[in-house]
């Protein structure tokens, strides 16, 4: 090999490093940095304030299948360049300094606690919401909400981010 | 060099908001925030001398017990258990547990979260004298990796022996290690067994793989003077139906296990919803569970033989909104407790049975605006009696007797 092509593969290796670092930076910047109150407000708050397509997920401290949910969501409006977020509610009992600390959550861009009567949240959000978790809305760009509870098929993804 | 510098420097440059991310989480905005929640979840059962006791965590995150010698109107001022520094488990289907077993023994049981997520310890205080005083908290299991130990459910059988089962994620975590990610569904179900009323423990046995990973195990007293075992089950497919399997009395062997609810609820996720189990007549059992059949949600209520297979159809509860039931029975006569949210209060109410479950009636038990824990029910001789708590206060409503 010459020397110009060793400073090729240098350089090439030196540029995928920094996108690496770009993409790690990039994940890190959403991580969020403070717990919010999600209370009796909170709901009709997010379903206006947040841009669309956009997704919040109700998990729980015990739910082990959730956060592969969260990477699977901000994954798909990544790779569609697609700037909406996916925020996640923990509905049982926590600690607001061990939700900061986990790394399931890294993948949110905003992370709310339940704070109240929680039969009450979860009525708010759907009635028929029996409080099984991850518990999804996909709030799309049509407006809609479209609840799924359990991990999301693939269909249900792509109707979310392409509708 | 000054190239390496330029570049070294364009690395760094996007961590830089990484770095200010995990300065902010120094002070982050959860001052006065739930964290500071108490968990309302508690458990309650007759003493052998007829007082009715409950335990459960005070606003301070302590361990407390409170007993009652007229079946709820009066309570004792709670008395707070020493467990040093476990953090308890008390929200939803994780709570803490009281029973009572021969010479004089009585045991409190908790899940203990540990470091890391999803892990936990079984751990246990027991009294020789009534309840009068506790040992230190001690772990009943023998294995000690940082993995799932939880949902924990406890009782002694006839000849005294105390059967402690927990969910537990040994098995997966094993398979995850040979065979990646994925390879294993869902939980375990383990147990031991005390023959000294919670001094020393048998090894950890396990009863069944693939339980689902977040959900109540039942028990009720089987025939022989052993335990029925009724769970939440990943069965293929991702299905979470219902299993059921029976403990020899003394701490002897279990049965293979039978599926005992045939809903189809195929689904990735933790339900959080475990199911209700009492002995009936002539060797069957009552059971009640969660599910969604056909996409209806539902609880539902079967009776069971005394294999654990369904005897007629399930009937649903007459509440579509019904969730998180328990049911007992005294003889012939069979309820059903159940909450559900209307959009404003939170209502308790029973389902009741005096033809072993052949047809039932509804009667409103209470209500309130408060935040609650599930109901249960708690048994005294023939007497049933239907117990809930709310931040204000425990309610005891009788149900039969």
């Amino acid at each position: 090999m010459n020397a110009c092509s060793d400073s090729a593969v240098r350089w090439t290796g030196a540029v995928s490093a920094f996108l690496a670092v770009c993409a790690f930076a990039a994940v890190a910047v959403a991580a969020p940095s403070s717990v919010e109150r999600f209370d009796t407000a909170a709901w009709e708050g997010l379903q206006k304030e947040l841009s669309r397509p956009s997704a919040v997920v109700f998990t729980a401290t015990y739910c082990a299948s959730c956060p592969a949910v969260l990477a699977k969501l901000s994954g798909a409006l990544r790779e569609r360049g697609i700037e909406g977020d996916v925020v996640v509610v923990v509905i049982d009992e926590a600690e607001a300094p061990e939700l900061l600390k986990s790394q399931h959550y890294r993948h949110a861009s905003r992370l709310f606690l339940f704070e109240g009567n929680e039969a009450s949240l979860r009525y708010q959000v759907d009635s028929r919401w029996r409080g099984v978790t991850p518990y999804i809305a996909l709030l799309t760009a049509q407006g809609e909400t479209v609840f799924a509870a359990g991990t999301p098929s693939d269909a249900q993804v792509a109707a979310w981010v392409e509708k | 060099m000054r190239r390496r510098t330029v570049l070294s420097a364009l690395v760094l440059l996007p961590c830089w908001p990484y770095a200010r991310v995990l300065a902010q989480t120094g002070d982050a905005h959860y001052g006065g925030h739930a964290g500071t929640r108490a968990g309302l979840a508690m458990s309650a059962v007759f003493a052998p001398d007829g007082s009715l006791w409950i335990v459960g965590l005070n606003d301070r995150r302590q361990l407390f017990v409170q007993r009652s010698s007229d079946n709820g109107a009066r309570w004792s001022a709670p008395r707070v258990i020493d467990t040093g520094h476990d953090a308890i488990a008390a929200e939803g289907e994780n709570r803490p547990k009281l029973a009572f077993g021969p010479n004089r023994w009585v045991v409190i049981s908790y899940t203990q979260p540990l470091s890391k997520p999803y892990t936990g310890e079984i751990r246990m205080l027991r009294s020789t004298d009534g309840g009068a005083s506790f040992s230190s908290p001690f772990t009943v299991h023998r294995d000690r990796q940082l993995i799932t130990h939880r949902f924990e459910s406890i009782a002694f059988d006839s000849t005294g022996a105390l059967h402690t089962l927990w969910i537990d994620k040994r098995d997966l975590e094993a398979a995850n290690r040979k065979d990646g990610e994925g390879a294993y569904a869902g939980a375990a179900i383990y147990r031991n067994v005390s023959l000294d009323g919670g001094r020393t423990f048998g090894p950890d046995i396990k009863l069944a793989d693939h339980s689902c990973e977040c959900c109540r195990i039942a028990l009720a007293p089987a025939p022989s003077g052993g335990l029925a075992v009724m769970w939440r089950h990943v069965f293929a497919g991702n299905v979470r139906d219902h299993a059921f399997s029976t403990i020899a009395a003394g701490g002897g062997t279990a049965s293979g296990v039978r599926r005992a609810s045939f809903d189809e609820w195929t689904i990735d996720a933790c339900p959080h919803h475990g199911p209700g189990l009492a002995r009936g007549t002539a060797g069957t059992y009552h059971a009640v569970w969660f599910g969604i059949r056909n996409d209806e949600p539902a609880i539902r209520y079967a009776r069971l033989d005394a294999q654990g297979a369904p005897r007629g159809p399930a009937l649903a509860l007459p509440d579509a909104g019904a969730e998180h039931a328990d049911v007992d029975c005294i003889g012939a006569n069979v309820a059903i407790v159940w909450r559900s949210f209307d959009g404003a209060r939170t209502r308790y109410s029973a389902w009741i049975s005096n033809d072993d479950g052949r047809t039932f009636a509804t009667r409103a038990l209470g209500s309130t605006e408060d935040e609650s824990d599930h109901p249960f029910l708690v048994r005294r001789d023939r007497q049933l009696f239907a117990i809930w708590r709310t931040r204000k206060e425990v309610r005891v409503e009788r149900v039969f007797g």
